[in-house]
């Protein structure tokens, strides 16, 4: 059975609550400051002068500013619906004989999440009289990690429950929350006020991250002794290595499409989106900065390296994800069905991948376009260089309504975007089947020839493709199909 | 090159992207801040970075929007009276959307900015004036170069006028403003705590000094000590004073505004700090300066009071230490007189006059600070007789008569040719041994002043009409206006021996001839005695005079009380009450002493004083009798015995140096004990008729006065 050292547990209960306190200390410390200048002046000298009167308005503002707000929120309101054992025994199975190992209970109430982790937190009940643990999965674990790997998590976790970090935590959240309210409060402060409480945020998020560092450690060791080392050392590259990918595409490519009130299969989009080459120059931007961050003081996770060395694990070369262990939410299509139901609302329209671009993009598109000088009916795939040659304008001249909030270079990038999109719908109107691929632009496809709109357009506007030559591929093109209504599946 | 974009300004702002070769805008980017981004971006222009994107940086700063924040609340827009926030100006208009960037400012008369709070991509909804506009706000935007200069130079101003109250707060706590006075005619240095100053006379200076205990030194500038002072000094109150010995009459007025009244009103008698060393007052309105003729005040109010402190003027007909003596006199404070008469005599360098008031105050009321400063006066002037004799006397009353003996004894030893050595320790000698010794050495010394006046004292003490008249003219040989300041034994000599006309020529030549209101005074009144049972002369003849020179015709009622005279038509007050019962009813005139300050019991003559302290000590009025005592004591060091001899104790009375008066009244209140004989009383009583020559008060009592 593992355990954590109470001496370090109780150093860091000690800091954090230093940390607390010292907050508070710096915080009134700074209105008393000020408010002592005005009562001074009443008291000792002949009245208050302006300096005094500012000096006591400065209290009053650095006073509202410290006010409390949301500190005693019930953010369990904002929760999903737990993962109950009666509809998930498998799952609850693996979390008593864990929670056996560890040496402590398991807890009653399983989350499932939408992030490449797992978490545990302490519920307030009975007016924050009684505590209990949550543990919270991330539904993509469920999909990289074995049943093993996912004992070795949830054995980590548990380390930090058992380890007393858990009682830390409602501080470090009540003082991060009361530094980030002063600072949103006196943000900008034409006054300088807001300058002591970002030096001691940053003061205050170095040294609580080191905690935490620590806490990390502690709870990989208790993870090690109970599941074994190997085990919690795959874990941990397999979540590091795959669940900044899991974000982004999440970000990019999932929840775009659900606003669009599409679902579609969540973790196979995944393995595609794992296994395409070729994918968006945005996305391969995000996964490079996703897999490239420093580490930096800030981090509240040690460096992988670190902890792999603390597990006695050595290197960290490539890791293959799965097999998976999506059995214990009663297989892949349950598990994803128990994922929509908690993190979407509303009706969606449930297809495959292969339909999304036809079904729901592609129309989209084309009715946004129809009522604009860009549709493609009015405006055939020739115009593309003139309507390059505008540039930002074109923006300008098609943008949606509301605030212009773009440079110049960002107008006509999204400018392009417009004309690829126009094109898209022009190709699928000249026989082009669309194909949206998890990572990529649209594709299309016809017989043997594969166009990308952005891509032309970009090779168009850089002129790695001559004007001659797209103007020669559009005459290739032919002219469009007779107009016919296409369905248009209402989004969210 | 990876960049962290967590606010997704890349995406907004591409142009961005290049720029991150600069560290401090990657590091705005990666903070997620745009206005961070945008300042970064106006640093690097300003210090020339990035010179080969110098137009995509101005680019970027021309149009501020691109930097825009979510709101965090919606800024206030509330004006009062014009003053209040406000949105002004309008720039990077975007005709699309018929939005601008407006700045939000504390303004006063609606528009004029006092203080840029931020800046706003808005649109202006109607056109209702500058007054009734209304807004749709969007975002938040950084502030325009010059308006962000202007509110930190704003900002810093304000830091700075907060630092300089901090530290005027400080200051204040730490440091107190003390008035010091000089009432003298001297300037003085002080030095208090640290803060020193020289002030000149008459006037005070302000020094600041540390709160706290502070020490402090007035020195005269030829460095004679004034005084030497240890006090709290507090912060928290608006006036701290160091009234250098007391002697200056600072005042605090309370006066009272009231709505109905056309002037300020002095609603309290003045508090006189006259005495008072150091004093703290809380709240003043008014320091120094005169209270407004009139205020305002709200339609609440009907009355307002304001405390003024106030100081006469340096160039005040009456000098400020004479001001405070006669204050203080008046409120029978006499002691209180002590500290700066003491500074004055010593300023003086124990000069004879200021020396022997001082000792004379101390002696009625701290006789150990009497021989203290006679000590001290001595041995800046060792040969001045007066100050001997001040000194003896005040030795006496603090019971140092052996030590005297022996002092003057030794002295007399070691200058035997010394008449003044002689005649000190010959002066020692009590009663009835002193009169031969003495005349013994007016014939070693028949020229020595001193030795003059003693014999003549002696005679006259003994009822020696005709030695006491002998020594009189030798007195004038030697020294006339010495002989017309005792004029008074000589008087009675002449009345005694049946020269009355003399007498009355005596005193009318002094009156004539004396420039000394004292003296002229004491003329009248002997004047009075001498003529008031003549019917050819009018009493009050030369005491009319002194009311038309010196008091414009009004009738100096205590004089022609102590000169007998009639007091119809005279003022009821205490003085005067008890010089018309003391020779009637003394129980009534005890209860008329009871009221007379100090200094008026020594202007009441010694036969009154004798009589109303015999009266006291007869009816156990301890209080009475202890001030009275100490009146007496002026002229009398052996009060002790004249008490035991007034309650009919056996004590001879010719142990007793005192004067014929004296002794009269207390051979009357002698004669009112109830444990001596008949024959003793009735010996009494001629006794005091043949002693009270010029038939006073004493003569009365011995007529009325139940036995």
């Amino acid at each position: 059975m593992g355990a954590v050292s109470p001496p370090s547990t109780a150093r860091r209960a000690m800091l954090t609550v230093a940390l607390w306190a010292g907050f508070w200390v710096l915080a009134l410390g700074l209105a008393g400051g000020l408010a002592s200048i005005p009562l001074t002046q009443m008291n000792y000298g002949r009245g208050l002068d302006l300096g005094g009167i500012l000096a006591g308005v400065g209290a009053l503002v650095v006073l509202w500013a410290l006010r409390p707000r949301d500190w005693f929120s019930d953010s369990s309101k904002q929760r999903s619906d737990p993962l109950g054992p009666e509809e998930f025994p498998e799952l609850h199975a693996l979390l008593d004989e864990v929670a056996r190992k560890v040496g402590t209970s398991a807890p009653r109430r399983v989350l499932l999440s939408d992030a490449a982790t797992a978490f545990i937190f302490m519920e307030r009940k009975w007016l924050g009289l009684r505590r209990e643990p949550v543990v919270g999965i991330g539904l993509p674990l469920f999909a990289l990690l074995s049943r093993d790997e996912l004992a070795a998590v949830l054995a980590h976790e548990y380390g930090h429950h058992v380890g007393g970090d858990l009682r830390l935590g409602p501080w470090v959240y009540r003082t991060r929350l009361a530094i980030g309210s002063a600072v949103e409060s006196l943000d900008d402060s034409a006054f300088f006020l807001d300058v002591p409480f970002r030096a001691y945020g940053k003061l205050f998020l170095r040294v609580s991250a080191s905690v935490s560092r620590q806490q990390e450690l502690a709870a990989d060791a208790l993870s090690s002794a109970t599941c074994g080392s190997a085990s919690s050392a795959r874990a941990l590259r397999k979540v590091h290595a795959y669940g900044p990918a899991w974000r982004v595409y999440l970000e990019e490519d999932v929840v775009p499409l659900i606003e669009k009130s599409v679902r579609m299969p969540v973790l196979e989009g995944f393995r595609r989106f794992l296994q395409e080459g070729r994918r968006r120059e945005s996305t391969e931007k995000a996964l490079e900065e996703a897999e490239q961050q420093e580490p930096s003081p800030w981090d509240s996770h040690p460096p992988l390296d670190a902890r792999l060395q603390a597990l006695g694990a050595k290197g960290h070369s490539a890791i293959k994800p799965g097999p998976g262990c999506l059995e214990l939410l009663g297989g892949e299509r349950p598990a994803e069905d128990a994922w929509f139901a908690r993190f979407t609302r509303g009706e969606l329209h449930t297809m495959p991948w292969e339909d999304i671009a036809p079904r729901v993009l592609l129309p989209r598109i084309t009715q946004q376009l129809a009522e604009t000088s860009l549709n493609p009916r009015a405006t055939p795939p020739e115009a593309l260089p003139e309507l390059l040659a505008e540039g930002g304008k074109l923006w300008d001249r098609l943008r949606p309504t509301g605030l212009d909030l773009l440079s110049p270079e960002a107008k006509r990038q999204r400018a392009k975007v417009l004309l690829g999109d126009w094109l898209a719908t022009a190709l699928e109107l000249r026989g082009f089947r669309p194909e949206l691929r998890p990572g990529t632009h649209l594709r299309f496809f016809r017989e043997n020839e594969e166009v990308e709109p952005l891509d032309l357009v970009e090779w168009v506007a850089t002129g790695q493709l001559p004007v001659d030559d797209y103007l020669a591929w559009c005459q290739s093109l032919g002219p469009p199909d007779p107009e016919e209504e296409k369905p248009v599946i209402p989004t969210g | 090159m990876v960049i962290s974009d967590p606010a997704g300004l890349l995406e907004r702002i591409p142009e961005l992207r290049e720029l991150c070769e600069d560290e401090r805008i990657r590091r705005a980017v990666e903070g997620g801040d745009p206005f961070k981004v945008y300042r970064a971006l106006r640093w690097a222009k300003w210090l020339g970075k990035l010179r080969s994107h110098r137009d995509t940086i101005n680019a970027l700063l021309a149009r501020r929007r691109l930097f825009a924040k979510p709101l965090s609340g919606t800024p206030s827009l509330f004006t009062m009276n014009g003053f209040g926030t406000s949105f002004v100006g309008s720039s990077d208009k975007d005709a699309s959307d018929g939005t601008s960037i407006a700045v939000h400012a504390l303004v006063f008369f609606f528009i004029i900015p006092l203080l840029p709070l931020g800046a706003y991509v808005v649109r202006s909804n109607d056109s209702g004036g500058f007054r009734g506009r209304s807004w749709s706000i969007f975002a938040r935007v950084p502030l325009g170069t010059l308006t962000w200069l202007y509110s930190r130079t704003v900002a810093l101003g304000v830091i700075a006028l907060v630092a300089m109250g901090a530290f005027k707060a400080l200051h204040d706590s730490r440091y107190q403003d003390v008035y010091v006075f000089n009432a003298f005619d001297e300037p003085l240095d002080v030095k208090l705590g640290r803060a020193s100053a020289q002030i000149p006379p008459h006037t005070r200076t302000k020094l600041t000094v540390r709160t706290g205990h502070q020490e402090g030194r007035a020195v005269s500038t030829k460095g004679i000590e004034v005084e030497t002072i240890a006090f709290d000094i507090h912060s928290n109150v608006d006036l701290v004073v160091w009234n250098i010995a007391g002697a200056f009459p600072v005042f605090r007025e309370r006066v009272e505004y009231r709505k109905d009244s056309g002037s300020p009103i002095d609603k309290e008698p003045a508090e006189v700090y006259c005495g008072k060393k150091t004093f703290e007052v809380r709240d003043v309105d008014d320091l120094f300066r005169d209270p407004p003729s009139s205020i305002s005040m709200s339609s609440s109010q009907v009355v307002v009071y304001r405390t003024f402190i106030g100081a006469p003027p340096s160039t005040s007909d009456t000098p400020p230490l004479t001001a405070c003596r006669h204050w203080l006199l008046s409120k029978d404070r006499m002691q209180d007189t002590l500290p700066f008469m003491e500074a004055e005599a010593r300023l003086s360098g124990w000069a004879e006059e200021p020396t022997l008031q001082v000792i004379k105050v101390a002696g009625l009321f701290q006789p150990a600070e009497g021989y203290r400063m006679a000590k001290l006066a001595l041995a800046a002037n060792p040969n001045s007789a007066d100050l001997h004799r001040a000194y003896q006397w005040t030795g006496r009353t603090v019971g140092k008569e052996a030590e005297l003996l022996e002092e003057y004894q030794q002295r007399a030893k070691a200058e035997p040719d010394s008449p003044l050595a002689q005649y000190l320790s010959a002066r020692l000698v009590r009663p009835p041994a002193s009169g031969p010794i003495m005349e013994k050495l007016a014939t070693r010394f028949p020229s020595d002043i001193e030795i003059a006046r003693s014999v003549l004292h002696s005679r006259w003490q003994n009822a020696d009409w005709k030695g006491t008249h002998q020594a009189w003219e030798h007195l004038r040989s030697l020294d006339a206006e010495g002989a017309i300041g005792l004029m008074s034994p000589e008087v009675a000599a002449l009345a005694a021996t049946g020269h009355k006309k003399e007498a009355i020529a005596l005193v009318t030549g002094v009156f004539e001839s004396s420039d000394d209101t004292d003296t002229q005074m004491r003329a009248a009144e002997l004047y009075a005695r001498l003529t008031r049972s003549d019917r050819l002369q009018q009493p009050d003849k030369l005491i009319q005079r002194l009311e038309e020179k010196a008091n414009d015709g009004g009738k100096l009622w205590s004089l022609r009380a102590r000169a007998g005279l009639s007091l119809s038509g005279a003022p009821s007050i205490p003085d005067i009450d008890l010089m018309r019962m003391i020779g009637k009813d003394p129980a009534k005139a005890l209860q008329h002493a009871a009221k007379l300050t100090t200094a008026k019991m020594l202007w009441l003559g010694p036969g009154p004083v004798t009589l109303a302290y015999g009266e006291s000590v007869r009816t156990g009025a301890e209080p009475l009798e202890k001030t009275l005592g100490a009146v007496l004591r002026t002229r009398i060091t052996e009060t002790d015995t004249l008490r035991r001899f007034m309650l009919g104790e056996d004590v001879p009375m010719d142990t007793l140096s005192v004067e014929p008066e004296v002794r009269a009244a207390a051979c009357v209140v002698r004669a009112r004990a109830k444990n001596i004989s008949s024959a003793e009383r009735k010996q009494l009583l001629e006794q005091a008729r043949h002693d009270d020559v010029l038939e006073g008060p004493v003569s009365e009592a011995v007529a009325t006065w139940e036995l």
